[in-house]
């Protein structure tokens, strides 16, 4: 009973995410473009092409897609060699959509009423907005750069804050919170440029660069194991109160059972899958960092020491590497599904 | 009697000569890949690598990633020297072990293995690599040996010396 409980929750969790309404629409697509659903079937981008929570899209090197999200009728414009992402969490009880920018540059034209705003994630900050223009870089040592042309943008990361306004940037290493304030004085920023000079100081230290990386999985680790036990204990809460339930409608009629549900049982499991629905977004922010930041610096240094794989750089890297893979087959993977792979 | 047991043998020698075909043209496909590498040929080779592609334990999806690979391993002047063999054989899902004991290796061998593949063996004096390579591709580009039809690449690992 126990199980089928949790396999309940877990499934309402994942269907959530497979059923979820459009969140945005696919507006524009030149080049090689790829949808991935949130099933996790990959197929060729098409205009028109509804995107909900769990799904993302993949640019190629002469790839570029313009997407529109609804109702706002704000524009994500995904430049080439890019993978955005929507994921969805739980804030305040409810459930909000995050815009994440898992690798390359994505260009936000934000449309907000007073009130509400839009999340945006890299691997290694939050970003929320209001009203606003603004474009995201995502490097692949797991760096962002986030520069706003118009509005107001706050970048947080590891309990610091920074409210960015028309013309300025900031940088977020992996692992650090915010930087120091960058003004553009209407200086365009070059993505392929900014990227090139991350990948030249990742080659510098490789180990520390991994090293960064880390720290900010352990943090992403450590969320779900934080959230793990408060949603094994809902889930046995949620299954005491089925057997009152029960217990109710047997000693005091239908009446009395519907109350409790609606009263008592509903917003319990309710609780419970936002719980759940944090862990997974944890967990995919995790394999998120994994795949495109870890495996990347992964890859680059394997093929530029496959001929020299004795060299004491590579095998300290080597050893980081495997340690950080250790962590996450042991903490994350079993958050995660095929469908995310 | 005598004339069907003549069939049959004929029959047997008419298979075993066409799956004799079948490996030499795997074996000449593996060949071709082996001397794209040896040649240092990085941007056929990213021409015929398909996303995602496997690289050791890690799930390549991006362009730009898979070309930084071939680039790098051609400018640190890899090649498969010394070859001691070379097999190819099916590739099937239990493979992954070749790859790396890890659920992301496991599911990309469920998910992403093409129907018609081929694990190719290549023993060096450097160590073992493997290779999963697809159904042929042709490929027309203006570079020198960039013409002709090659297999798609979908896996490389090596040198294994180690169980993962």
């Amino acid at each position: 009973m126990k199980k089928n409980i949790i396999f309940i929750l877990i499934f309402t969790i994942f269907a959530s995410t497979l059923y979820a309404q459009s969140i945005a629409r696919v507006a524009f697509v030149d080049g090689w473009v790829d949808v991935r659903t949130a099933a996790g079937v990959v197929d060729e981008a098409l205009i028109g092409d509804d995107l909900s929570a769990g799904s993302s899209i993949i640019t190629g090197r002469d790839g570029y897609a313009e997407l529109l999200e609804r109702p706002s009728g704000s524009t994500f414009r995904v430049s080439p060699n890019t993978v955005f992402a929507i994921r969805e969490r739980e804030v305040n009880g409810r459930n909000e959509s995050v815009l994440a920018v898992a690798v390359g540059e994505v260009a936000f034209k934000v449309n907000r009423v007073a009130g509400s705003g839009t999340l945006v994630a890299t691997n290694s900050t939050v970003a929320g907005v209001r009203g606003t223009e603004f474009v995201v870089f995502s490097g692949s040592d797991g760096t962002t750069l986030i520069a706003v042309a118009e509005g107001l943008v706050e970048v947080e990361a590891y309990g610091r804050s920074v409210e960015l306004y028309a013309d300025e940037a900031v940088e977020v290493r992996p692992g650090s919170p915010p930087g120091p304030k960058i003004q553009l004085l209407g200086r365009a920023l070059d993505f392929s440029q900014w990227n090139e000079s991350r990948r030249q100081e990742f080659l510098n230290d490789p180990v520390a660069a991994l090293r960064a990386v880390d720290r900010r999985l352990d943090y992403y680790n450590e969320k779900i194991q934080e959230l793990q036990p408060q949603f094994l204990e809902m889930t046995e809460r949620v299954l005491q109160m089925w057997a009152e339930l029960d217990r109710i409608y047997l000693e005091q009629g239908q009446d009395a059972a519907t109350q409790y549900d609606r009263t008592v049982l509903g917003p319990a499991s309710i609780n419970a899958v936002h719980i759940g629905l944090n862990v997974r977004y944890y967990a995919l922010s995790a394999l998120s960092m994994r795949r495109f930041v870890v495996g990347n610096m992964y890859a680059e240094m394997k093929s530029r020491y496959i001929t020299r794989l004795n060299d004491p750089v590579f095998i300290e890297f080597r050893n980081l590497y495997n340690e950080v893979l250790r962590k996450f087959e042991e903490i994350t993977i079993s958050r995660i599904n095929a469908t995310d792979i | 009697m005598r004339k069907t047991v003549l069939f049959l043998i004929s029959v047997w020698i008419i298979i075993g000569l066409l799956s004799c075909t079948t490996y030499s043209q795997r074996k000449s496909s593996s060949n071709k890949i082996v001397d794209l590498v040896n040649a240092q040929n990085s941007a056929v080779l990213s021409e015929i690598t398909s996303l995602p592609f496997l690289f050791d334990r890690e799930i390549i999806v991006l362009e730009r990633d898979r070309n930084m690979i071939w680039q790098n391993i051609s400018n640190a002047g890899f090649s498969f020297e010394g070859i001691i063999s070379t097999e190819s054989i099916p590739v099937s899902s239990g493979d992954y072990l070749f790859f790396g004991n890890t659920f992301e290796v496991r599911t990309w061998f469920e998910k992403y293995l093409p129907q018609r593949a081929s694990l190719v063996k290549i023993n060096t004096r450097n160590g073992l690599y493997y290779m999963i390579l697809g159904s042929r591709t042709k490929v027309r580009i203006n570079l020198p040996g960039g013409r002709g039809s090659f297999p798609t690449i979908h896996g490389f690992t090596g040198p294994v010396q180690e169980a993962r």
